[in-house]
C-alpha cells in the first residue's frame, strides 16, 4: 500500500501546477453576476481545451490524455488548490460524454463527443421532475413518437446551468404501459426549443433552473442506444456522477477546513477546548474522505470492485461540510453578517443542498443498508 | 498512489480472518465471563508474534499495517486471548527501541499505561511509581512494558499482582507492582505509543465491524409485523450510519499504520485521528447493534453487550476521542 505518488504521478503533478500556475494568469477576473461567473466558467473551458486538459481520462482520439483516474484526482487536486473554476462543460465531460462512450453508436460518439471537451455545446442534465425526485424512475415527461422522432413534453427541475447550456441528457417516458422502468428513453436533446427559467436558491444563486418541453422535437439519431432501455442508461451517468464527484468533494473540504482553522485562530478562540476538539473531529472526517477517495479510485485501478468505502464517501462529506459550516457560523456570532464573511453564509446555506442532490442521504443510506449489508429494500 | 492491500496482505486478512471466526466464542451464560481460548493463543501467538517485527531483530517482517490486518479481525470476532495485550506491549519496546526477542519467545508481555495521563504521544506524568493498575492479563504477564518518565519506557518483571474488576468479559485487568527492570530507555515512549495506538484503532474497528454484521444477520431473521425487521428504515439506517463511522475509522486506520510503517512526518496527527474515529465508531456502533437486538440486546446471554463492553473499554485506552481530537485541534490552530 502507497499513499505517495508514483515518480510518474509526481511528475504528471509537477506539469499540470505549472501549466495551471501559467493558465489562471489568462483568465479575466470577473464581475461578480451569475453572467460573469457564467462567462468566466466558459473562458476556462476554452483554456482547458487549448491545453489539452479538457478531459484527462478520455480517449486521446475524443480529445483526452487516455489516462488513469488517479491523473483526474491529481489535475482535481490541483486546480482547486488555486481557485480554479468549474469548467462550463464539467457536466458534458464527466457526465454525458462518458455515458455516450459506454451506450452511444460510433456515430454519436463522432457527433457529440468532440463538441464537448471545446466548450461549443455545453450539456446540462434533464432527469429530476417536480413529482420525481429520489423516485426517479416515476418521471411522467412523456415523448410522442413522429415521423422522424419524437417529441417531448414535460417538466424538468433542479436543473443546473440549463441557462446555458445547448444539450441536455433527457429521461422521458417512451412507454406508459408497462414498468415504470422499463418505459424510460434517454435522449440527447438539444436545449434550442427548451424554455428555462431559473430557480433562485436559497444562497441567491441562479444557476438552478426548471425545463419547461412544450413539442420539444427530438431526432432519431438523438435517442441514446434503445428506446425503452433508458434507465439502465441513466444509471450508469448517475454511476459517473458519484465516483467523479468524489475528488472535488474531498479537496474542497480540505480547503474550507483550513479557512475554519484560520478562522478560530483569528477570532481569538483557539482556547476554547470544546471548539478546538470538534475541528480535530473535522480534520478526522476530512482526512477519512481523502483517504476513501483514493483508496476507491486505487481499487479500480487494481481491476478491483469497489468496495464498502466507495458508498460512504457521499454521505460522509454532505455531514462534513454541513458541520463544518454551522461550526463556522457558531464563531462568527453576530458578525456573520459582515461583507467579509458572506462566503460563510453562502457556504452554510448552500450545504443544505449537499444532502439533497446527487441522492439523498436517506436513499444513500438505504443504498448502504441493502448493498453493503445485504438488509431486504424498504422501497 | 496504490492505496490497495497487495495480495500477501489479502491472503494474510483471510487467513486471520478464519483463524478468528473458527475461535469466535458463544455467548457466555448468565453471570459468566469469557474463558482465554488456549488453541486460539497458541496459533495466534505461534504463528504471528513476529509479525511487525523486523527481520534484523529476530521477527518474521511486515510493518504495522500488517498486524493491523490481522488485529481487525480478532476485534471482529471477540476473540478471547492476550495475544493482542502481547502486541501492543511488544509494538510499544520495539518502537522505544527496546529488544524484543524475549516476546518472540514463549514470553508473554503486557502494557501498562499511565492511567493519569491517559493522552497519549504526550508528557507522562507518571513518576517513579512502580504499582501500574489495570493491566491487562496481568495473572499471567511475564512481563511488563510501562511508559515512564517524559518519554520513556521500560521492560519489567512482575512482583506482585491483585486482579481488578473488569468490564470486558474476555480480557482481565489487575494492579501490578513492577520488579526488576530488564530495560530501559529515556525517550521512545511516542513512537512506541504511535504503533499501539494504531493497532488499538484496527481492533476497535474490527469491533465496529463485528457488531454491525451481528446487528445485519439479526435484522435478517427477526420478523415483526410481517416482515424481517432490517426492512425498516429506521433499523436499517442506523446500521447504515454505524457502517460509515467503521468504514471512515478504518480508512483513516490504514492510512496511519501506513504512515508509521513510512516513517512520514503527518503519521502522529493520522495516529491520534485513527484512535479517535475508531473507538467512537467502535461504541457508536456496538450501541446500535445493541438497539437492533431489541430486548435481546440488553441480555447477559447473548453477543451484543460483549461488544459493548469490548468497545467502551477500547474507548479510553491510551486517551479518549475528545483528548486525541484537542491534540489534532491545537496543533492546526496554533
Amino acid at each position: 500500500m502507497d499513499f505517495n505518488d508514483s515518480d510518474e504521478e509526481a511528475t504528471f503533478r509537477q506539469e499540470v501546477a505549472g501549466w495551471l500556475d501559467e493558465a489562471l494568469t489568462e483568465l479575466p477576473d470577473a464581475p461578480p453576476t451569475q453572467e460573469g461567473k457564467d462567462d468566466r466558467s466558459l473562458a476556462w473551458q476554452r483554456l482547458l481545451h487549448r491545453g489539452g486538459w479538457a478531459a484527462i481520462t478520455w480517449p486521446e482520439k475524443y480529445g483526452g490524455r487516455g489516462l488513469t483516474p488517479e491523473y483526474d484526482a491529481i489535475f482535481f487536486a490541483e486546480a482547486s488548490k488555486r481557485n480554479a473554476p468549474m469548467p462550463a462543460n464539467l457536466l458534458g465531460t464527466i457526465l454525458a460524454g462518458p455515458t455516450i462512450m459506454v451506450h452511444g453508436s460510433e456515430e454519436q460518439k463522432d457527433r457529440f463527443l468532440p463538441t464537448i471537451t471545446s466548450g461549443d455545446e455545453i450539456w446540462c442534465q434533464g432527469f429530476s421532475e417536480p413529482d420525481s425526485g429520489s423516485d426517479l424512475a416515476s418521471l411522467r415527461t412523456k415523448a410522442t413518437p413522429t415521423e422522424d422522432g419524437w417529441i417531448l413534453n414535460g417538466q424538468k427541475v433542479w436543473n443546473s446551468f440549463g441557462h446555458r447550456a445547448q444539450r441536455c441528457m433527457m429521461l422521458a417516458r417512451t412507454d406508459s404501459e408497462g414498468s415504470k422502468h422499463g418505459g424510460i428513453s434517454y435522449f440527447l436533446a438539444s436545449m434550442e426549443d427548451v424554455d428555462v427559467r431559473p430557480l433562485v436558491m436559497l444562497t441567491g444563486a441562479r444557476d438552478f433552473n426548471e425545463l419547461f418541453l412544450d413539442d420539444v422535437h427530438v431526432s432519431r439519431d438523438e435517442l441514446l442506444g434503445e428506446e425503452g432501455n433508458g434507465w439502465r442508461y441513466a444509471l450508469t451517468t448517475l454511476a459517473f456522477e458519484r465516483s467523479s464527484l468524489a475528488f472535488n468533494l474531498q479537496v474542497e473540504a480540505h480547503h474550507h477546513l483550513a479557512q475554519l482553522a484560520k478562522l478560530i485562530r483569528d477570532r481569538g478562540r483557539a482556547d476554547d477546548p470544546a471548539l478546538v476538539t470538534e475541528l480535530g473531529r473535522l480534520w478526522g472526517q476530512v482526512e477519512a474522505l481523502r483517504i476513501s477517495t483514493i483508496r476507491a479510485v486505487s481499487a479500480v485501478m487494481a481491476g478491483r470492485a469497489p468496495g464498502p468505502e466507495s458508498s460512504t464517501a457521499k454521505l460522509t462529506w454532505a455531514l462534513t461540510m454541513q458541520d463544518l459550516a454551522r461550526v463556522a457560523i457558531q464563531v462568527l456570532g453576530p458578525d456573520l453578517e459582515l461583507p467579509e464573511h458572506e462566503v460563510w453564509r453562502t457556504l452554510y446555506l448552500r450545504a443544505r443542498g449537499k444532502s439533497v442532490e446527487g441522492g439523498t442521504d436517506e436513499i444513500q443510506r438505504s443504498i448502504i443498508a441493502e448493498k453493503v449489508l445485504g438488509l431486504p429494500r424498504s422501497r | 498512489m496504490r492505496a490497495t492491500l497487495t495480495d500477501e496482505q489479502l491472503q494474510l486478512a483471510a487467513v486471520a480472518a478464519d483463524l478468528a471466526r473458527a475461535a469466535r466464542p458463544d455467548a457466555p451464560s448468565a453471570g459468566e465471563r469469557l474463558p482465554e481460548d488456549g488453541n486460539a493463543s497458541d496459533s495466534l501467538f505461534g504463528g504471528f508474534a513476529g509479525l511487525a517485527v523486523p527481520e534484523e531483530v529476530g521477527g518474521s517482517g511486515g510493518g504495522v499495517i500488517d498486524m493491523s490486518l490481522v488485529i481487525h479481525e480478532l476485534g471482529r470476532n471477540l476473540v478471547p486471548t492476550p495475544f493482542i495485550e502481547h502486541v501492543l506491549a511488544t509494538q510499544v519496546a520495539l518502537g522505544a527501541g527496546l529488544d524484543v526477542s524475549d516476546a518472540l519467545g514463549d514470553a508473554r508481555w503486557t502494557l501498562a499505561t499511565d492511567e493519569s495521563n491517559a493522552s497519549a504521544l504526550g508528557p507522562w506524568q507518571s513518576g517513579a511509581d512502580a504499582v501500574k493498575r489495570r493491566v491487562a492479563y496481568a495473572q499471567t504477564a511475564d512481563a511488563v512494558v510501562a511508559a515512564t518518565g517524559r518519554d520513556g519506557v521500560v521492560v519489567a518483571a512482575v512482583e506482585n499482582f491483585e486482579m481488578d474488576a473488569s468490564t470486558d468479559l474476555a480480557r482481565t485487568t489487575g494492579t501490578v507492582r513492577l520488579g526488576a527492570v530488564s530495560q530501559e530507555t529515556e525517550d521512545g515512549a511516542a513512537a512506541g505509543l504511535r504503533r499501539a495506538l494504531t493497532l488499538l484503532g484496527a481492533e476497535a474497528v474490527g469491533v465496529g465491524r463485528g457488531a454491525i454484521e451481528l446487528a445485519a444477520e439479526y435484522a435478517k431473521q427477526r420478523e415483526q409485523f410481517g416482515t424481517p425487521i432490517g426492512k425498516f428504515q429506521g433499523v436499517a439506517h442506523q446500521l447504515a450510519d454505524a457502517l460509515v463511522a467503521v468504514e471512515n475509522a478504518w480508512s483513516l486506520v490504514l492510512y496511519a499504520a501506513w504512515a508509521v510503517d513510512a516513517g512520514d512526518n503527518g503519521a502522529t496527527r493520522s495516529v491520534h485521528a485513527a484512535k479517535a474515529s475508531a473507538s467512537e465508531a467502535a461504541v457508536f456502533a456496538a450501541e446500535r447493534s445493541t438497539q437492533v437486538h431489541g430486548g435481546i440486546g440488553i441480555t447477559w446471554e447473548a453477543m451484543p453487550h460483549l461488544y459493548l463492553r469490548r468497545a467502551i473499554t477500547l474507548a479510553t485506552r491510551l486517551g479518549d476521542a475528545n483528548q486525541h481530537r484537542l491534540v489534532i485541534g491545537r496543533s492546526l490552530v496554533s
